[in-house]
């Protein structure tokens, strides 16, 4: 009992908007029904889109370029983020109560955890798969094999697990009595003994996972881009044919990239901020605070966004990808004619006979 | 005459002091009621927070009870 007296302590005082100090933390309301419409949104994208794309890597005929394998467990990783977002829009649209159960609390959290990470070391990879392609091109060949590729894959997936493994272990419902409500959050009474500790706990694993999920994997992305920009400039004018194509896909990374960083700061800055005022290192004002609660939703959103973005990328940047995702359709399409009419399969015919001329001159 | 002085100048120096010393003791006097109040509010966590307390850096201060991020999503931790 006495754990969880202090948490209800610290969540009766958010109930009622304040705290023994006198601070004004009451919700917008409007968040608690625009947040969720955002959510169902990014969910309904983030899963056609990323579908196509999985769909599209996996059925391609053509020889899959590593890139293509990357982006593959990208769009795999950007799927399996967005695929829980139904359920903490419906625990929004109740005024944060989680009547789901303590099992889908934990699991669905770290299922988001875990692709957050993974998302950010594939995309990690993929710079790091081009900078060995284009800046050191004549000796990458055993670097970039597909035996390497498998292992870089394994090591990412098996990281980003034991990487949110803290919110596998820490999240938990807690239930108000005053409010009958039940909150999925962080709970780590088991583990600390005063209010001290626990936010010496909140500060150590939020800093750390904003360092190794988003601060670490830039600068290394950033430390690539600078690396390839330097050897493609010295080499622009002498580009083959062949190194225009890794210099179209370099654009289409490099997007993803930048992306990335415009859809994760807020969230990480805001979240970072929040974590160095428990360690009195940032303001801790009523008014910052209260600042740092109400936005931090709507960067939890732009956040989620980067996952249904990545597809729409691909399909107006890679030439390569839509021409593959536009066979695969067509195929169906003729298929389909085949068994209506003879006219129609002669229509699919010319169709595809227009995507494979596209095709070749991709 | 001098004798008079001499005695008027002791009893302000005694009472300057006195006036002096009365600061701590009202501080004292509220850290005593602070912590009568936290042994009411939480009396199973008294002697923890003590222990804390006496061994924290100096300026180190008690947080403020807040709502937390984790409270409004799967992220953060």
């Amino acid at each position: 009992m006495e754990p969880t007296s202090e948490y209800t302590e610290t969540y009766d005082y958010y109930d009622t908007g304040y705290n023994d100090s006198g601070c004004d933390y009451s919700e917008w309301e409007p968040s608690y029904s625009l947040i969720p419409v955002l959510y169902m949104l990014i969910f309904i994208l983030g899963l056609s889109g990323n579908g196509v794309v999985i769909f599209t890597v996996w059925r391609a005929k053509s020889k899959r370029r590593a890139a293509d394998v990357y982006i593959g467990n990208l769009a795999l990783a950007d799927l399996t983020f967005v695929i829980t977002l139904p359920l903490w829009a419906v625990y929004t649209a109740l005024g944060y109560h989680w009547p789901f159960g303590v099992a889908l609390c934990k699991i669905s959290s770290y299922v988001v955890l875990v692709n957050m990470y993974a998302s950010v070391f594939c995309l990690t990879c993929l710079s790091f798969d081009r900078y060995l392609a284009i800046v050191h091109s004549l000796s990458s060949g055993r670097l970039r094999s597909r035996a390497t590729m498998l292992a870089s894959l394994g090591a990412i997936w098996f990281l980003s697990c034991l990487l949110a493994v803290p919110t596998l272990l820490f999240r938990t419902t807690v239930d108000d009595t005053g409010s009958n409500r039940t909150t999925c959050a962080m709970d780590f009474s088991l583990v600390t003994l005063n209010q001290d500790h626990e936010s010496l706990w909140i500060a150590g694993l939020s800093l750390s996972s904003s360092a190794l999920g988003f601060l670490l994997p830039f600068l290394a992305m950033t430390v690539c881009y600078c690396f390839i920009g330097c050897t493609v400039t010295r080499h622009f004018s002498h580009l083959r044919k062949e190194d225009q194509k890794k210099r179209r896909l370099l654009k289409i990374i490099t997007t993803l990239v930048v992306v990335f960083a415009f859809c994760w700061t807020p969230f990480h800055v805001l979240k970072s901020m929040d974590a160095l005022s428990y360690l009195d290192l940032a303001p801790n004002s009523c008014g910052f605070l209260h600042f740092l609660l109400l936005a931090h939703p709507y960067a939890t959103c732009l956040a989620y966004v980067n996952s249904c973005l990545n597809p729409f990328l691909y399909a107006f940047f890679d030439l390569r990808f839509r021409s593959q995702c536009l066979c695969l359709l067509n195929l169906k399409k003729a298929m389909h004619g085949h068994m209506s009419s003879m006219s129609s399969t002669l229509s699919a015919q010319t169709q595809k006979s227009e995507v494979q001329s596209l095709a070749t001159k991709v | 005459m001098n004798v008079k002085i001499l005695t008027l100048v002791i009893v302000l120096v005694v009472s300057l002091l006195c006036s002096a010393s009365a600061g701590p003791m009202a501080s004292t006097e509220h850290s005593k009621e602070i912590e009568e109040v936290g042994s009411m509010r939480t009396p199973l966590r008294q002697n923890p927070a003590r222990a804390g307390r006496s061994q924290r850096p100096a300026g180190w201060r008690r947080r403020r009870p807040r709502p937390r991020l984790s409270h409004k999503g799967p992220m953060p931790f």
